[in-house]
């Protein structure tokens, strides 16, 4: 009785919760996109998208370097996330805010630091800035999942004569496979819509869906066939979700937290985690490095104009000063973490189906974009040009992400202590502020620094969206660096590092 | 035969183990005591080659397998918590030391079935590791480092936390498997009573 009284209990409950979200993501998504695609979908202009050789080129880059992006980076990920989850040793901890801070940093950031060590465009460049960008997610995915790995598991693996290898094989990877098939997932789906990175360094040849959603809604005024390229791209995205599907597996039975163990410790090779972990700083940190660099030099010789110039409040081509940039953003940061973070929280309390909250990852940001512009066009819902709307875009795009990192929180509360609490007195609405919300805050603030993350780094919708009094540092950074002259590039990676020096120092102490 | 010379263990300044060294006969069983934290743990699994050793040698037959690593050693290990593969059936724990040895799917399960009667749990086979309980998981840990034949097997207090009568039980069924096998072991231990039925004790002192 007591089971079926709590089940009614927690049915309820579900519904009640789910409002607000639910008519949150209709107005700001569903009723957009949906809008888009019964205005501007047509059959046959899918299929000339289809018979289209450069845009089927388009759609096949788009696919294969995603897929390269995504195996390098697990290439440079999963040796770093073995390393940093297992052992424990001097520099661990500066070497994992190193790894994980481009996560917080916004593509545009990114892609001109590799343009700043390569001072050229095209695939391997693209690559580079899309591992660097995606480290963080496989780091910040499998690291927690492989942390739970009961090292004495590997231990007894050992003493029964298999060598490191078949350990990982035949005890680790089960444990872990899930964990490396979401970050891989994720990493995909991000690198397949592309739009900063390739805004930055893919040049005139190099061109991605989402790219090209951009140009052909924005510069062309092509909203149908843009359309229909957001159709293809989010038929691609369902059939990777799906195929995904199949590979789950049941979930990992150890809940078990094992310590790193100090690598001093080690019996053997004690050298491959310094050497691993090197390496993956080399290849991310040295971007940012760069991107501080060419601030600073012009020519061969040093020079802090830039810095001077940004510093004096004018961003030099641009009609705002930096001032009014840098508050931008951080409003706007600060506005979709309230209210992306409460909404996750409801979301994540409920045991209801994820899809409708998957759904802004299947969709691209540029496709939002553009339903964002058609839909709220007219009176009384006139509201393209309003500054709140960008926020809100933001917490529509960061809530499957918020979610996802607030899941394992609220699943780990047992029930037993909300018995307890009620036992003891407290309605229900006070055990959950009393008992439930004091045993998240650790991870709501993590959850309230993704969804900031998120928004400081939004360019794709926000590209749609920005006018000139709601220039985001991602949008000033991109206009810099797209500009001619030697001045404004300068400034462009002057701004670029500023944004890198201030995340790495607060965000990555997250 | 197993041979400990002068085996230390030093982690950062910190002295664990010092100079630690006795002989364990063939087929004989050694009884290591002592208080907790003094290290006894860390003997068995420097024994292992799952730490790492400051100085000192560890010896099987006459040969120095110091450099030697954990998985080429031989030497079988069964933990305090038994530490079964949780993703595996009792079978498949037990049996994952003969896949290693690329044994055939015959030998394997022959050889499954022969331990699982000497620890009288021929009936759990199939069944999910989750759901067994403190004295089986002790007996299916011991079958899995058995299974493979080891030269040295290593226990690191295998009947702590079972109740007086599983613990009394499982521990003449252990020694007298041991005894049966005449396999070289050394065991962990608080229990005197335990102790005094190994054929030598060693008291590990801080």
């Amino acid at each position: 009785m007591a089971e079926y009284m709590e089940r009614h209990h927690l049915v309820s409950k579900t519904k009640t919760l789910l409002i607000a979200p639910v008519v949150f993501l209709s107005i700001f998504f569903v009723v957009p996109v949906t809008n888009t695609f019964l205005r501007y979908f047509r059959f046959s202009e899918f299929s000339s998208v289809l018979s289209s050789q450069p845009l089927r080129g388009v759609a096949w880059f788009s696919l294969w370097q995603a897929v390269v992006s995504t195996l390098l980076t697990l290439t440079i990920g999963l040796p770093a996330t073995w390393a940093l989850s297992r052992f424990t040793f001097r520099g661990a901890r500066l070497a994992r805010g190193i790894l994980v801070a481009p996560f917080v940093l916004p593509a545009v950031v990114v892609a001109a630091g590799v343009l700043a060590i390569t001072d050229s465009r095209g695939v391997t460049p693209i690559l580079w800035a899309h591992v660097v960008f995606n480290v963080s997610v496989v780091l910040r995915i499998v690291g927690p999942r492989w942390s739970m790995v009961n090292h004495r598991l590997e231990h007894a693996a050992a003493t029964l004569g298999a060598r490191p290898s078949r350990t990982f094989t035949l005890v680790v990877w089960p444990h872990i496979a899930d964990a490396v098939i979401s970050a891989a997932t994720l990493v995909f789906i991000y690198c397949f819509t592309s739009f900063g990175v390739i805004a930055i360094l893919g040049g005139v040849s190099r061109r991605t869906l989402e790219s090209e959603i951009f140009t052909q809604a924005v510069r062309l005024g092509n909203t149908t066939t843009a359309t229909a390229l957001a159709v293809l791209q989010a038929l691609i995205i369902s059939l990777v979700f799906l195929v995904v599907r199949q590979l789950r597996r049941s979930p990992s039975l150890s809940l078990h937290v094992s310590a790193p163990q100090a690598l001093r410790t080690k019996p053997t090779h004690r050298l491959t985690p310094f050497i691993i972990i090197a390496i993956a700083v080399a290849v991310v940190a040295s971007p940012l490095v760069a991107t501080v660099y060419r601030s600073l030099v012009i020519n061969g010789h040093v020079s802090f104009t830039a810095w001077r110039t940004l510093f004096s409040g004018s961003l030099p081509a641009l009609s705002v000063s930096l001032q009014s940039v840098v508050t931008t953003s951080l409003v706007f940061a600060i506005a979709a973490a309230c209210i992306c973070v409460p909404l996750a929280l409801l979301v994540a309390t409920t045991s209801a189906p994820r899809a409708l909250f998957s759904l802004p990852l299947v969709v691209s940001a540029a496709t939002l974009g553009i339903g964002l512009i058609i839909t709220f066009n007219t009176s009384p819902y006139a509201w393209r040009s309003e500054r709140w709307l960008i926020p809100v875009v933001h917490a529509v795009i960061a809530l499957p992400l918020v979610i996802r990192a607030l899941e394992p929180a609220t699943r780990a509360i047992p029930s037993s202590l909300r018995h307890a609490s009620a036992t003891l007195g407290a309605s229900p609405f006070i055990s959950w502020v009393r008992v439930d919300l004091s045993i998240l805050k650790p991870a709501l603030l993590r959850a309230t620094g993704l969804s900031m993350a998120i928004s400081l780094g939004e360019f794709g919708a926000t590209s749609f969206l920005s006018r000139s009094g709601s220039t985001t540092l991602p949008i000033a950074i991109a206009q810099l660096l797209g500009r001619p002259g030697v001045a404004t590039q300068q400034a462009g990676f002057a701004l670029a590092a500023l944004m890198i020096i201030i995340t790495v120092g607060v965000m990555s102490r997250a | 035969m197993l041979k400990v010379s002068n085996l230390s263990v030093v982690f950062d300044g910190i002295t664990i183990l010092d100079k630690i060294s006795f002989t364990v006969p063939t087929g004989s069983t050694l009884a290591v005591v002592g208080p907790s934290g003094v290290g006894k743990s860390t003997l068995l699994h420097a024994i292992c080659g799952l730490v790492r050793v400051s100085n000192g040698s560890v010896f099987v037959n006459e040969t120095d397998i110091s450099a030697i690593p954990a998985h080429k050693r031989g030497i079988g290990l069964v933990s305090q918590t038994g530490d079964l593969f949780p993703n595996m059936t009792v079978s498949q724990n037990i049996e994952f030391g003969l896949r290693i040895k690329h044994k055939t799917k015959a030998d394997r399960t022959a050889r499954v079935q022969e331990l699982l009667e000497m620890i009288n749990l021929s009936s759990l086979a199939h069944r999910n590791v989750m759901q067994l309980s403190g004295g089986e998981v002790r007996r299916i840990a011991l079958a899995r480092a058995l299974a493979p034949e080891p030269r040295v097997l290593l226990l690191d207090e295998p009947f702590s936390g079972l109740d007086e009568a599983t613990h009394e039980q499982l521990s003449k069924d252990v020694f007298q498997l041991l005894s049966d096998l005449s396999i070289t072991s050394i065991i962990v231990t608080h229990e005197i009573i335990d102790a005094h039925r190994c054929d030598e004790v060693v008291t590990l002192k801080k």
